[in-house]
């Protein structure tokens, strides 16, 4: 009777610590097979800044107000959803809508044999002086060498969309 | 011998319940990281409940990416969420992040994010709160924003002018990580100015 009763409780404990285990690691179990090389959808992602000329003191510096004749810039790239790392065959556009009509600005990839290290996509725009001031609205969408493709939204924050001021 | 038994049986009953609840309240622990200090912040309250799973997830590898922008408050100001990598002492600074499950190419909403700036020569981390959960002001967002994280580090009084850089790492329930550095002009890293 005692030992049916400790084996009783035992198999309680075993049991409360299974279910109770299971829970806490099934967070940690393993993933998953990632996607295939090749699969998925490109992780496209970037950032805004003013794209004056080499050697100006404001080259470069993160922005999203321009005014009228001012070079707006992107800088992107472009992930394998399988590494995480970036996906050099692929080909970049900026679509900007102004004025109700899109304008396709194809990237140019940065990196050179003496500037290697600028693993990045480029492209530029300079603000009409016709353009009304106001957010104008733009996407970045990649296609790759298996025929994937990716798109880029700027986060959905009023304030910080590209934004034409006087 | 009885009575010693009863007692042990139980004993070993109440430390597997207590055992259990452990692993269970830290199992919760580990999804709930995601949520902010509660005192941080503009109105934030008790820590959330943790997000629900998403279909699919995990798929590939956690990809993060972002900017800075100037979080200047009250929301009201004109440099208020613009995008900029200048600072000047006393401002605050916004790290913007997403998460993203590379397999589904959904925001990952089990991502903890840590904002790492280098300063006076350590590191200051800077944990990010997940927008997707909790109020948000409508008035700034057009929808709740689902796909982003926050952090803010506020400038020193006495910080000296000159390049910063920072970096930010995610971790999410799945034990997957992933790290963020920003492009690797000098111009475009955050700058504290005069």
């Amino acid at each position: 009777m005692r030992r049916t009763g400790f084996v009783a409780a035992s198999a309680i404990a075993l049991v409360c610590i299974a279910l109770a285990g299971g829970r806490a690691t099934g967070a940690f179990q393993s993933a998953p097979p990632p996607p295939a090389p090749g699969t998925g959808k490109l992780i496209v992602y970037g950032d805004m800044a003013l794209f004056q000329p080499p050697g100006h003191p404001e080259n470069c510096i993160l922005r999203n107000r321009f005014k009228r004749g001012e070079p707006v810039g992107w800088r992107m790239f472009v992930a394998d959803p399988s590494t995480g790392k970036r996906e050099e065959s692929a080909q970049l556009v900026v679509h900007v809508n102004v004025s109700g009509r899109t304008i396709d600005i194809p990237m140019r990839y940065r990196a050179t044999a003496a500037q290697p290290e600028r693993e990045f996509w480029v492209a530029k725009w300079i603000v009409p002086q016709d353009t009304p001031t106001g957010i104008i609205r733009y996407t970045v969408t990649a296609t790759d060498r298996y025929g994937r493709t990716g798109e880029f939204k700027p986060f959905e924050v009023q304030a910080s969309q590209l934004t034409i001021v006087e | 011998m009885r009575s010693f038994f009863k007692p042990a049986a139980a004993g070993v009953v109440a430390l597997a319940i207590a055992a259990g609840a452990t692993m269970a309240l830290h199992g919760q622990r580990a999804e709930g990281q995601a949520q902010p200090p509660a005192a941080q912040g503009r109105g934030r309250g008790a820590p959330l409940p943790p997000p629900e799973p998403q279909a699919g997830h995990p798929s590939g590898k956690l990809v993060i990416w972002g900017d800075v922008a100037s979080f200047d408050v009250p929301g009201t100001l004109p440099t208020h969420c613009i995008l900029t990598n200048r600072f000047k002492r006393g401002q605050r600074m916004g790290f913007r992040m997403t998460a993203i499950d590379g397999g589904s190419g959904e925001t990952e909403n089990t991502a903890v994010l840590v904002a790492h700036v280098k300063y006076a020569g350590s590191t200051i981390d800077v944990p990010m709160r997940w927008r997707g959960q909790g109020g948000f002001p409508a008035a700034e967002y057009p929808r709740q924003p689902s796909e982003m994280w926050t952090g803010v580090w506020v400038v020193p009084a006495d910080a000296q002018p000159g390049a910063l850089s920072y970096t930010v790492t995610a971790t999410d329930r799945f034990g997957r990580t992933a790290s963020f550095a920003p492009f690797i002009n000098l111009v475009s890293q955050i700058t504290i100015v005069e």
